[in-house]
């Protein structure tokens, strides 16, 4: 059973939200909060395994609400951001901080719903091209001079290729069938180039490495 | 080499050249006009040395009087201008101030362009014909005592330079024309670009559009893209859940209603704002001078309280206060409802203070959220001016608090 939480200043978001998820047999709310401070301790209190979090909240909004709980907590939940427009600053920022992959408030029940499964199984980046496109709007905005980090010289090959097939969206098996390695292999060197990049989890790889430069968004 | 070369064979070049000859053909019909306007002076034709001399520059002032005075209409202007900026390629746009100096500059430019094009026109005319004549004499049959100025030369080896002289001259007519070119088209943004004064208003006018546009947009992401957002989720609940929870499916139903005729009534007025706006370019902006009228208009009860000289306030701060006390009486009026409202305005030496209170009234249902979006836009606006802005309850009443620094020079 995964426990899921709903964190949205707006209650019909949280009842219509709420309605969908605990019609499953797989799912359970277990929790709403109305901000982000409301959010943080209901989440320490409740434990819930995923959170769909709402991005734009007065007080403590969702992107400081992430950062938070993602610092401070010991094995946060995933988190996954619920915005309204695709095209939205906040959604990256978001992403930035930590959360594992977003969503909009007009996808279908169902992509709501796998969105949810697949986060927990946290073996495939959400959205590939929407993350890709919000990376190029972003370097068209700062202009992504800098040096590149020290990661870059030490990933090893077979590393930067995994990293380059994870940004388009491929499973770990997926692309262990495409380097012909096993599942095995591939988990460590998710794993490994993670732990080099300073990564959470592969959306945020995956966002750094569109960030440095390592791939190129566009 | 190419770098040599490329200029001569650029169109750039050629139109530029085009706008010279153009120069020169004008001459001619001024030309016409100025000896006609001279004959009527008589001609005793017996003048010698000094007085020949001081004629003749008398004369030539005269003509460039002339073309000055031709340039300074409106007219010629423009059509110069549009010469220029077509065929010379500058500036990108023309100014159109009508001020005086802006005029004399244009005229200015008017002139030497007609005196140029005129020099630049026996230039065009003789260098192809000298250079021509220097690679025909050496093979010209000569009879073997030539009279004339060149003779020592056309009767000597010599004359094996003179194409080398033909090429040379070419070369540096060539290249005149090039670099005549590029000094016209760096000093036209000067003679007939818009002024400092025009760039200015200019830049605050995609400044002014660009605050707009960011304000509907964030009207409609807030309004009609929050309602839509509920709408969406309610739905796609109500239709999964419908056979075990019709309590639930009904009451969505409710509130897609609900939240669909917000959505039509925020609508309603992001157009509103549109129309507005379009309005608004077409009459001029408003200002504390017009509070008076805009404070007859609410019908709310109003107590105002100046202080200092509003009159000599920047007109930037002074439209943008208009503006703070207008959207604020809005608000009043859409959350609190008939209430009192007390309006300060301090005009310090340094800033404009601006106080708006009212008690607050009952929380009218459907107005979440629509304070602060418009409060977001003055917020914008007001950090654009470097100012303060404060808004939010205090005890029992909504304060909203503004101060502005008064900057010279803010217009």
């Amino acid at each position: 059973m995964t426990t899921v939480m709903i964190v949205d200043d707006e209650q019909l978001i949280r009842a219509g939200l709420r309605a969908i998820v605990a019609a499953e047999p797989d799912l359970d709310v277990v929790g709403e909060a109305a901000d982000g401070a409301q959010a943080q301790s209901e989440i320490a209190r409740l434990r819930p395994d995923v959170v769909l979090m709402d991005v734009r909240m007065p007080g403590v909004d969702g992107i400081q609400a992430t950062r938070n709980i993602l610092e401070r907590q010991p094995e946060p939940p995933k988190i996954l951001v619920v915005t309204t427009f695709e095209n939205d600053d906040y959604v990256y920022d978001a992403l930035r901080a930590g959360a594992s992959g977003f969503l909009l408030k007009r996808s279908r029940p169902e992509e709501i719903l796998q969105a949810i499964r697949m986060v927990v199984q946290g073996d495939i980046l959400l959205f590939p091209a929407a993350i890709r496109a919000l990376a190029a709007a972003r370097q068209d905005q700062v202009a992504s001079a800098g040096r590149a980090p020290r990661w870059h010289g030490q990933l090893t090959d077979r590393e930067a290729e995994v990293l380059r097939l994870m940004s388009t969206g491929l499973s770990n098996a997926e692309i262990g069938e495409t380097l012909f390695v096993s599942l095995q292999t591939v988990k460590t060197h998710v794993g490994n180039l993670l732990a080099k990049l300073g990564a959470r989890d592969r959306t945020q790889a995956v966002i750094f490495a569109y960030e440095s430069g390592f791939i190129q968004p566009k | 080499m190419k770098r040599l070369l490329r200029p001569l064979i650029s169109g750039t070049t050629w139109r530029r050249f085009s706008f010279l000859v153009v120069g020169g053909a004008i001459f001619i019909p001024f030309l016409v006009l100025y000896v006609a306007f001279l004959s009527l002076f008589g001609n005793n034709g017996a003048h010698h040395g000094w007085t020949l001399a001081l004629l003749i520059m008398l004369g030539i002032a005269g003509f460039v009087v002339m073309l000055v005075l031709a340039g300074l209409f409106p007219v010629v202007r423009a059509l110069e201008g549009a010469f220029t900026k077509e065929l010379v390629g500058a500036p990108e746009v023309l100014g159109e101030d009508r001020s005086w100096p802006a005029r004399a500059k244009a005229a200015a430019w008017f002139a030497a362009h007609v005196i140029t094009g005129a020099a630049y026109g026996i230039a065009c005319i003789g260098a192809p014909s000298v250079a021509i004549w220097t690679f025909v004499v050496p093979f010209h049959e000569r009879p073997a005592a030539e009279r004339g100025d060149l003779a020592p030369i056309t009767n000597s080896h010599w004359v094996w330079l003179l194409p080398v002289g033909g090429v040379l001259l070419t070369l540096g007519f060539l290249y005149g024309t090039v670099l005549l070119g590029k000094i016209a088209a760096r000093l036209a943004p000067h003679a007939l670009g818009p002024s400092a004064q025009e760039r200015i208003e200019a830049v605050e006018r995609r400044a002014d559009a660009l605050a707009e546009r960011n304000r509907l947009a964030r009207e409609l992401h807030d309004s009609v893209g929050h309602a839509l957002s509920i709408v969406t989720v309610q739905a796609s609940a109500a239709a999964r859940v419908l056979d075990q929870d019709p309590q639930f499916a009904k009451q969505a139903l409710g509130a897609i209603e609900e939240s669909a005729r917000t959505a039509l009534e925020d609508l309603d007025h992001v157009l509103g704002l549109l129309r507005e706006e379009e309005r608004s370019r077409r009459t001029p902006q408003r200002t504390l001078k017009d509070l008076d009228e805009l404070l007859g208009n609410t019908g709310l009860p109003i107590t105002v309280d100046c202080e200092g000289d509003l009159e000599r306030i920047p007109a930037a701060v002074s439209r943008e206060a208009y503006r703070i006390v207008q959207e604020g009486l809005t608000n009043v009026a859409k959350h609190a409802g008939h209430v009192p409202v007390s309006l300060r305005l301090a005009a310090r030496t340094a800033e404009l203070e601006l106080d708006l209170t009212n008690p607050r009234g009952p929380a009218l249902p459907g107005s979440r959220g629509l304070g602060g979006r418009g409060l977001n836009g003055l917020q914008e606006r007001v950090s654009v001016l470097r100012g303060r802005m404060w808004a939010g309850p205090e005890a029992d009443l909504w304060r909203v608090s503004v101060t502005i620094p008064i900057t010279r020079g803010t217009t």
